[in-house]
């Protein structure tokens, strides 16, 4: 037994050592960008929404990271899409460049939006790295723009209906009025 | 003014040019489409300012379609079925001839401004949009109608042909309504962002966005306003000069 322990020792330690590198190579290499939308945390509002989204974008290593930019991606719950972001706003479809994110330091990216849809929305930030070529994406924010349609859809359908017969009639009492009158 | 070359003149566009049918085509075609936005998932979740908007975009585009099909085959029409002759050796100058043909063909788009009201109300009911709705249409639908009829009338004095003047009056429709379409495109280089400044088509979408948007009041955005106007007076001028022109085919 006193020779077995030793052996199982060096059998264990050599495992230890053969899985250290396996679950390494499997192991998420650690982030070096934090991004979180900061402010607004949700928007709930009708009909139209004008804000500005608050995006904090951190450096989590000891280094300078450069080559930053952020951006911003509405995705349409209700109609399940995305949206061309420039009809958000004239400035939200613009990318905002980070040059230079010295270590530890975090910076804040203002995205002034105009909201004119009704629905259900997420809007996401992201920041790509471009040197590295990485993308992180924070949580998304929820904006909910409430429906304030007050479409009266029978008096629409009843409209639709009515005035085509009204000038239907207009047209057929003008043409025989009008041929009357040429045969006088 | 001569009046009953005026009255001549609206009936030929009612009768004549088909423009009764014109008008009830028309309005056929802004009943479906009131339909169909509000029965598709799509339209239900619009709001009621969007719906507007749109009801006033498509109406307004039928309206100058219509009126620059009049317009263009006023004079070319004659021309082609020779009783333009006869119309110019009346004592009628050519300019309050040209004056006649266009306010014809005014008197058919009005009409059809006017065919839009019900729309408009019915769209707009309890949204409290409805006045400005009405406002805007009838305010940009002048406008625009009195430059778009202006040209094509010129067009019609100035082509040889009806088709010609048809085609090239869709074509500047078509042109200068084509920047509005394309605004999230274009304004995002300086040489577009121009362009759409100086569209009177893209000034009066602005015009429209911004008042139902932002409830600003329409005589209170001169940038907006002034291009349409501005391009209206220079259709006129074109209308004016191009009466100088009227003239049996081959004459000088």
């Amino acid at each position: 037994m006193k020779k077995m322990t030793p052996f199982f020792l060096v059998v264990l330690l050599f495992l230890f050592s053969c899985s250290g590198a396996a679950f390494a190579a499997e192991a998420p290499s650690a982030p070096e960008i934090s991004v979180a939308i900061t402010n607004p945390s949700a928007i709930e509002g009708k009909p139209v929404y004008n804000t500005d989204i608050q995006i904090a974008v951190k450096n989590l290593t000891d280094h300078e990271i450069k080559g930053l930019v952020c951006y911003l991606m509405i995705v349409d719950v209700g109609r399940e899409q995305t949206y061309p972001v420039d009809e958000f706003g004239p400035q939200a479809y613009q990318t905002r460049a980070i040059e230079s994110l010295p270590a530890h330091s975090e910076y804040t990216v203002t995205i002034p939006v105009k909201i004119t849809y009704v629905g259900l929305f997420k809007f996401s930030a992201s920041v790509m790295n471009m040197e590295k070529n990485y993308i992180v994406t924070a949580d998304p924010l929820t904006v909910h723009m409430i429906a304030t349609s007050k479409l009266n859809k029978t008096l629409v359908i009843a409209v639709a209906a009515v005035v085509p017969l009204a000038a239907a009639g207009l047209t057929f009492i003008l043409y025989r009025r009008r041929r009357s009158m040429e045969k006088k | 003014m001569n009046i009953h070359v005026i009255k001549k003149e609206v009936r030929e566009s009612l009768y004549a040019n088909r423009g009764l049918w014109m008008i009830l085509a028309s309005v056929c075609i802004l009943s479906v489409l009131c339909i169909v936005v509000v029965n598709i998932k799509e339209g239900s979740v619009l709001a009621q300012s969007d719906l507007l908007q749109y009801f006033i975009k498509a109406s307004l585009f039928i309206t100058l379609f219509v009126a620059m099909v009049l317009g263009a085959s006023s004079f070319a029409m004659e021309r082609e079925e020779h009783t333009l002759e006869s119309l110019l050796l009346t004592p009628i100058s050519k300019l309050n001839l040209s004056i006649a043909k266009y306010i014809g063909v005014l008197m058919v788009g009005f009409i059809l401004l006017l065919f839009s009201i019900p729309y408009l109300i019915a769209v707009g009911a309890g949204s409290g949009l409805t006045l400005s709705a009405l406002l805007i249409a009838f305010f940009i639908g002048v406008i625009l109608l009195l430059a778009f009829s202006a040209i094509s009338v010129a067009l019609s004095v100035i082509l040889q042909s009806s088709k010609a003047a048809i085609l090239t009056s869709a074509l500047v429709l078509l042109i200068l309504s084509f920047p509005a379409f394309v605004q999230s495109l274009l304004k995002q280089s300086p040489v577009g962002a121009a362009l759409l400044k100086i569209d009177p088509v893209a000034c009066c979408f602005g015009l429209m966005n911004t008042a139902f948007i932002d409830k600003i009041s329409i005589f209170a955005m001169p940038q907006y306003c002034l291009p349409p106007i501005i391009f209206a007076v220079i259709a006129i001028v074109l209308l004016e000069w191009s009466s100088g022109k009227v003239a049996l085919k081959g004459e000088k």
